[in-house]
């Protein structure tokens, strides 16, 4: 038997030990922040299609209709889209919480996000209507889910040319976490 | 003998891993090293790109007195204005512009408020206009003054995230008594 193999045979247990204690150092420092990061973004996406209901939590979400007003076309130039540009229009139904009282305002978070070659892109929805393209009778201001009756709202995404291409709308709300609705 | 050299050897790796712990201890990058920013430098003209920000210097320099759009600009200090292009690339974003000359730091000013850049950025869709910073006078004075960094990020404190520096040599830009600011606007690709 040679002397390292001597050696290793006497230190066996040392050796797997160190090994174990490694591993387990390894796993104990990166674990807590991977699944935390894993708990606190969009992570688990759920694809609803266009006129299928979404559930987070007690909310609905029904995607009714989603058209891009292109800059750079007779529709946009119409509607006065800025060139270069192209407004994402989505109408959304949401029936918030039917068991919520007035004391359980829940908000929720609307983004449309699309691919790009950089990565995948994300815009927040305007406050106000960009273009002249006609307003809805009735829309509500923000994403609420905690209670009242279901509700209707337009949501506006100015994004560049081309860029909304296989888009969807993304609701989240804070309490569902990492589950998130894809509305396409 | 064959035990005695057995401890020689045993004393001669000791003392070279005792050597190898203290040069690691001695070399290893502090905190700040360790989660500090990936950064890239930015000269006048070219475009560069951080993590989610891209950023193309036009001009700098300095004035006594900034206006626009009817805002004027008064201050017993300097103006250090820079111009350029910033965008985000992949989010919303509100750009943490800065100055530091030597170990002061200076925050681009919000006095302009929408009249200059700082405010959110829509990916894809960058802004183009310029940063103002109040400086005292004494801050253009003294060798540091000649490579003070603007730094573009997207944090004030930038942890394991891109940054994009540019150094100024603020001795050296042209001094104007009043400056118009270019107004900020959007930048169609």
């Amino acid at each position: 038997m040679t002397g390292f193999r001597r050696w290793l045979r006497a230190n066996l247990w040392a050796l797997v030990a160190v090994a174990a204690l490694g591993t387990a150092s390894a796993v104990y420092a990166f674990g807590f922040d991977w699944r935390d990061y894993q708990e606190r973004n969009p992570t688990q996406p759920i694809e609803i299609a266009r006129g299928d209901t979404g559930e987070l939590g007690a909310a609905r979400f029904v995607i009714d209709d989603v058209i891009v007003l292109e800059g750079d076309s007779a529709d946009g130039r119409r509607y006065g889209v800025t060139a270069g540009t192209d407004v994402v229009v989505a109408d959304l139904r949401i029936t918030p919480d039917p068991e919520g009282g007035e004391d359980d305002y829940a908000f929720c978070d609307v983004v449309y996000r699309a691919p790009s070659p950089d990565g995948e892109r994300e815009w927040w929805p305007q406050t106000t209507n960009p273009t002249s393209y006609p307003d809805p009778g009735e829309s509500a201001f923000g994403c609420q889910v905690g209670f009242g009756p279901e509700y209707r709202i337009r949501m506006y995404f100015t994004v560049p040319a081309g860029a909304a291409e296989g888009g969807y709308v993304q609701v989240t709300t804070p309490e569902e976490l990492p589950r998130a609705l894809r509305l396409r | 003998m064959s035990r005695r050299r057995t401890g020689l050897t045993a004393i001669l790796l000791t003392g070279v891993l005792l050597a190898v712990a203290f040069t690691l201890r001695l070399t290893q990058p502090s905190d700040e090293e360790l989660q500090g920013p990936f950064v890239t430098f930015a000269r006048f003209g070219e475009q560069v790109e951080g993590r989610n920000l891209t950023w193309i210097a036009e001009d700098a320099y300095l004035a006594d007195r900034v206006t626009a759009l009817g805002w004027s600009g008064e201050t017993d200090g300097v103006w250090l204005v820079v111009t350029g292009t910033i965008g985000s690339k992949l989010g919303v974003t509100s750009p943490d512009v800065s100055l530091r000359i030597g170990d002061r730091r200076y925050m681009a000013s919000d006095r302009p408020d929408a009249a200059a850049l700082g405010g959110s950025l829509r990916a894809g869709l960058p802004q183009s206009g310029a940063f103002v910073f109040e400086l005292p006078r004494s801050a253009l004075e003294g060798p540091d003054a000649r490579s003070a960094t603007a730094r573009f990020a997207t944090g004030f404190r930038v942890r394991l995230d891109s940054a994009i520096d540019m150094v100024l040599d603020l001795t050296a830009l042209e001094h104007r008594s009043t400056a118009a600011l270019p107004p900020p606007g959007e930048v169609i690709p």
